[in-house]
């Protein structure tokens, strides 16, 4: 089973690429899909909206504290691959949380996981304003994702989408980055980039990530 | 014979020692729960939340059938406060959601960026009473329930010999304007209009401080909880949260240590960045309460000799962990960060699919290895 991990700031377009996304690869390449929506109030709407386009859709209500969503997402995780045993389950991060926090409970206590992708999911619209205020969010989302979409790109000069490409590629220079505009449709190479797996590829993402990921709460594993 | 006074007298002995930051008979433990309790003894959410003297009756029993405890952080639940922490509207059990269904803060623009005028010119507190009247369903009216029990839900943890702890609870404007504005309403009022958000933090912070001095003096709690996560260090740059986050928590911390009450910074998300400045705050008079993402181990580095510290089981370890890796943890946090100044508790919260008995483990470990 493979994971993919939507991060991003509240309203940066997580959602809007996940339903693209799901959509292609439940229907040009056939795979079975489970979406985890992981918003405190939205999910609902969502949940309807997804299962009417034929996804199996399983949403987390509850939590408001991200200390608190890290266990919850596990646990749903879990009970996804035992009901439903997807090929691919596509998390949207809450807006505020980090990934690395809930990687790091994932694959401590996930179970049938093969791969691993983290996708973040940058408002460069609001760059300015997020970058300055919270940095540490922003640039903590970039550096703990093996892509980086930068969207909203139709909202942005020229100039500022590739000064914001650049800052990522300085924050996390492995990170695969895209300059889209979600709304208007993702581009195929990122579709095919997560359409067709890549098993061998992504395994070996998992297993580096096992290694650079620090232990749970300060340390849990003592 | 010992007496449940008695008892009670020799666990309040060990806290306080703790928080001064010597060494007692053994490590304390005083753990914080509200929907664990509730499905762990079997209670409805939706009747949890909205019944204050029930939510203490559940606490007691759940915590006295799990093990020993010496205190218990919050006396009773009441799922009308978090709207007073975040002015929010909530979707509760029973009402907006399935009824056994854990209660969610409903975060949408509440607050216009006009309130901020309002709060500075005519105060913050006539702008409070008309935001719960108008905008938070009455919430003045909810409230008063919640108060008036809180003194007999104290009595009956004594009355067990369980210390109840912090049953207090304050925050800084920064909580209650990102929640009220909505996080991303807010953010950008820090970018564009800064100097009107902290003119408005300043006004609201005079009658916070001053509502939460009266608190202290009518429940006489052993200590208050200070906290929240939004204003946390790994969100904010250190030029907005020096500005707008910590001389808030300073005066609100002051002004409870004043009252003779402890103040317990209850800091979810990781602060480890700015842990130095917490030693501003009043020594052996503060209890660092993180929720398992602040270094705890660095925390006790920088604050050892300044701030008690309790912590910090991870929900995560509670509810997917085992018994052994509970009680690893445990011993871990008992040997490093105690024996002297330090509480054992869960970081955060117990979350609701807690493992019972990775709790009573957490509970059982002070006495197999905090003495
Ligand atoms: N201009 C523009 N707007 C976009 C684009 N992608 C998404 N949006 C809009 O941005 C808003 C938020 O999009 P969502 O997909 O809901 O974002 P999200 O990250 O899931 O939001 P939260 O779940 O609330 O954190 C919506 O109004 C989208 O229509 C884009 O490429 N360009
Ligand atoms: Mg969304």
């Amino acid at each position: 089973m493979r994971i993919i991990l939507v991060c991003g700031f509240l309203g940066s377009g997580k959602t809007t690429m996940i339903r693209e996304l799901a959509a292609h690869m439940v229907r040009a390449k056939g795979r079975r899909v489970v979406i985890l929506e992981n918003e405190v109030g939205e999910v609902g709407i969502d949940d309807l909206f997804l299962a009417g386009e034929g996804f199996q859709v399983k949403g987390i209500l509850g939590g408001c504290i991200c200390c608190q969503l890290t266990g919850e997402v596990t646990a749903a995780v879990n009970e996804i691959g035992r009901e439903f045993s997807p090929d691919a389950v596509v998390i949207e991060a809450t807006g505020v949380a980090r990934p690395g926090s809930i990687l790091k409970v994932l694959l401590k206590y996930g179970e049938g996981i093969e791969a691993v992708t983290v996708v973040d999911m940058v408002d460069a619209g609001r760059w300015e304003m997020l970058s300055e205020v919270v940095p540490g969010l922003i640039l903590g989302q970039i550096s703990e994702s093996d892509v980086v979409l930068v969207n909203k790109i139709d909202e942005c000069e020229d100039e500022l989408v590739e000064n914001i490409r650049a800052l990522v590629a300085a924050e996390n220079p492995a990170a695969r980055i895209y300059a889209v505009s979600a709304a208007q449709g993702l581009p195929s190479a990122i579709l095919e980039e997560f359409g067709e797996g890549g098993e061998q590829e992504v395994s070996c993402a998992l297993s580096e990530k096992e290694k650079s990921t620090p232990e749970e709460g300060a340390s849990c594993d003592a | 014979m010992t007496t449940a006074n008695d008892l009670y007298e020799e666990r309040l002995e060990r806290i306080l020692t703790a928080v001064r930051l010597e060494r007692p008979d053994r490590v304390p433990v005083v753990p914080l729960g509200d929907s664990f309790c509730a499905r762990h003894q079997g209670v409805k959410l939706s009747e949890f939340c909205t019944n204050p003297e029930l939510s203490n009756q559940v606490m007691l029993k759940c915590f006295m059938e799990l093990g020993e405890v010496d205190g218990i952080q919050h006396t009773n639940f009441y799922v009308h406060n978090l709207s007073t922490a975040w002015l929010s509207r909530l979707k509760i059990p029973g009402r907006d959601l399935p009824e056994d269904e854990l209660w969610q803060v409903d975060e949408v623009e509440l607050m216009s960026e006009s309130d901020y005028d309002a709060i500075i010119n005519d105060g913050f507190r006539p702008f409070i009473e008309r935001f719960y009247l108008e905008r938070l369903d009455n919430l003045g009216e909810k409230l008063p329930v919640f108060f008036m029990s809180v003194p007999s839900a104290m009595q009956a943890m004594k009355d067990h010999g369980i210390v109840p702890f912090s049953p207090a609870i304050v925050t800084i404007p920064y909580e209650l304007f990102c929640g009220g504005r909505s996080m991303h309403q807010f953010l950008r009022d820090l970018y564009r209009i800064p100097d009107k958000v902290q003119a408005a933090m300043d006004v609201a912070i005079r009658d916070m401080i001053e509502d939460a001095r009266m608190m202290c003096g009518m429940i006489k709690p052993i200590a208050a909880w200070v906290g929240g996560w939004r204003a946390a260090s790994e969100f904010i740059s250190p030029r907005h949260w020096q500005r707008f986050v910590f001389p808030y928590y300073k005066q609100m911390v002051e002004a409870v240590v004043e009252e003779g009450v402890i103040a317990v910074l209850h800091f979810d998300s990781d602060w480890t960045r700015d842990l130095e400045y917490l030693r501003e705050l009043p020594a052996k008079r503060i209890v660092f309460s993180p929720d398992g993402s602040t270094d705890i181990f660095k925390a006790k580095q920088v604050l050892g000799d300044h701030a008690c510290i309790m912590g910090d089981v991870p929900a995560s370890l509670l509810s997917l962990g085992t018994v052994e890796k509970v009680e690893e943890y445990c011993k871990r946090l008992i040997e490093e960060i105690g024996p002297a100044g330090f509480i054992l508790a869960q970081g955060c919260d117990i979350p609701p699919n807690a493992r019972p008995e990775n709790v009573a483990a957490m509970i059982a470990s002070v006495k197999k290895f905090g003495a």
